[in-house]
């Protein structure tokens, strides 16, 4: 089981403005965790600094115990290894093909050709894209791009999956379809994180984190600190 | 290094990855996208080597003005006009006189009637010749003097000679030895400052180059930047791509050269000839040609250093990635 720990984070821009200040919450991989909260409250730096991607300002990020917000540059590039990331636009570049696209994670690395292929094939079938190997993006509709995004996401076997917005305007069908296939990743013992700005995406049946004022309170859910098996 | 402990344990999946691959894919990226953008490629490849030419060229004609100055400097000398009057039995101790002067290398004697009927051969003056009743040409010394002799040393030899009584006149033309050197000088200061102005240009031209790629594949950049690629990685095909343009560069400006030295060997070997058709001119070579394809590789690999680096810098998307 892998769990996220925030300890007092806070996150402070160059500028002086200060995002939040302490965040404490615990996330882990028994069901997706959703994050919700108005636009601009921070949802997407808080994905960020768990991600990786930026540093927060004080405070710790725990991952399974270990300070991920201490380490080094390189221990950090590791670190970014066992992440996956969705964003709202789906970030895929339109002058590559959707192959192309899903085996970006897997080139940075330096993967051997041959395991490339078979990871990227796989990741196609989870999605439901597998025929869409050699079409360019912007011939897929929004959701078949989202699928691709995910898929990319996905095809360096994260550990740790982050989605920032990832429903973005779709209808709420194609928005569960979409949630349909993080569930999917949530039960393969990926922790999963899920900011949205849209409540009606959630259900008190699920782990609802709330950011609001600079703080993050459960909403819905329980705690893993508080499950009595955990 | 401090390593600290890791979330998750070891799953083997960093064994499998290879930075050989990682940089074999950069120039792969690099290839492909010069071959993506021809017209731009052709065009960076000709300004680059139009750059690179003239100071390449400039430094060969250089080389072979040194080359002439060095060989014909071996020549120098000058003429003892003899008096009139004077006897063939002093023109000869005359002669052996010179021969015993440390400074000169060899004395030929051209008598009155031989410098007569040269004179005939190279003039339209037969039939006044003709018409005088003795020959009014004097016997001569042609004087070379040894390797290595200063103007200044020759000037005095010939005015201690022009003291003597048996000497009519003693012609000495290094002038144009002189003019020659200065020639050479200014050639070689003109060949250096031409080639560091075109070597920013072609640095510059790389620059120019290399920006545009990065900013056609910005986004693509961004992506990967999220997707955890080191500044490094993501520097390193236009690093490549640079360097690509530069030895492109380097090969294009040889080809100049070439096709500029094979214009102007005919009027170069005809003035060889003129003087005597001993000196060998210096041509393109291997050598010459891998030092032009270098140079211009590492000034394209200067110019794509300095720009991803100002980019990375710069550029708050790539920042990210730490």
């Amino acid at each position: 089981m892998t769990t996220i720990e925030l300890k007092s984070v806070g996150k402070e821009f160059p500028n002086g403005f200060q995002l939040f200040n302490d965040l404490n919450a615990i996330f882990d991989d028994d069901a997706i965790n959703f994050v919700i909260g108005r636009s601009g409250v921070g949802k997407t730096t808080l994905l960020q600094i768990v991600a990786g991607l930026l540093s927060p300002t004080r405070g710790e990020v725990l991952v399974n115990d270990v300070n991920v917000s201490d380490f080094s540059r390189v221990e950090m590039l590791r670190y970014r290894k066992y992440v996956g990331v969705v964003t709202q636009n789906s970030s895929l570049v339109l002058d590559r093909s959707v192959y192309e696209n899903v085996a970006m994670p897997l080139w940075i690395t330096g993967m051997r050709g041959s395991d490339i292929r078979h990871r990227v094939e796989a990741s196609l079938r989870i999605v439901g894209m597998s025929d869409a190997h050699n079409q360019m993006p912007s011939r897929l509709s929004s959701g078949e791009r989202q699928r691709v995004s995910i898929a990319r996401a996905i095809v360096h076997r994260p550990k740790l999956l982050v989605a920032d917005e990832p429903t973005g305007n779709f209808d709420r069908d194609l928005a569960m379809e979409v949630l349909g296939l993080f569930d999917l990743f949530a039960e393969r013992d990926t922790i999963v994180l899920v900011a949205t700005h849209d409540p009606h995406l959630v259900s008190e049946t699920q782990r609802v984190f709330e950011l609001k004022g600079g703080t993050i309170e459960l909403l819905f859910g329980e705690s893993p600190e508080q499950d009595p098996v955990a | 290094m401090k390593i600290q402990s890791f979330p998750w344990p070891d799953d083997g999946r960093e064994a499998r990855e290879s930075i050989t691959r990682v940089r074999l894919r950069s120039v792969k990226e690099s290839f492909e996208h010069i071959c993506r953008h021809p017209l731009v490629t052709i065009f960076v490849w000709l300004l680059m080597g139009i750059a690179l030419s003239l100071p390449a060229g400039f430094w060969l004609v250089q080389h072979n003005i040194d080359k002439v100055v060095k060989e014909l400097s071996t020549d120098t000398g000058f003429t003892v006009d003899l008096r009139l009057d004077l006897p063939g039995k002093e023109v000869e101790s005359s002669a052996d006189e010179l021969r015993r002067n440390p400074l000169v290398e060899r004395v030929d004697i051209v008598t009155a009637t031989q410098a007569l009927e040269e004179f005939q051969l190279t003039s339209d003056f037969d039939e006044v010749l003709a018409a005088l009743d003795s020959n009014p040409l004097p016997a001569s010394l042609i004087v070379t003097v040894k390797k290595g002799t200063e103007r200044e040393q020759i000037l005095s030899l010939a005015e201690k000679l022009e003291e003597q009584t048996s000497i009519a006149s003693v012609e000495v033309d290094t002038e144009w030895m002189v003019q020659l050197r200065q020639i050479q000088q200014i050639a070689s200061r003109l060949t250096w400052i031409l080639s560091a102005l075109y070597g920013i240009g072609v640095v510059f031209v790389s620059v120019a180059a290399v920006r545009y790629a990065m900013d056609s594949r910005f986004e693509e950049l961004r992506v990967i930047s999220l997707l955890g690629a080191t500044n490094r990685s993501m520097r390193r095909p236009f690093v490549y791509c640079g360097t690509l343009y530069g030895f492109g560069g380097g090969v294009v400006a040889m080809c100049i050269v070439i096709l500029a030295l094979m214009a102007i060997e005919p009027p170069l070997q005809e003035l060889a000839s003129r003087y005597g058709g001993s000196v060998g001119f210096v041509a393109m070579n291997y050598v010459l040609g891998a030092v032009l394809v270098f140079i211009g590789s590492v000034l394209g690999l200067v110019g794509a250093l300095h720009v991803t680096f100002v980019q990375m810098q710069k550029n708050s998307y790539l920042n990210r990635a730490r």
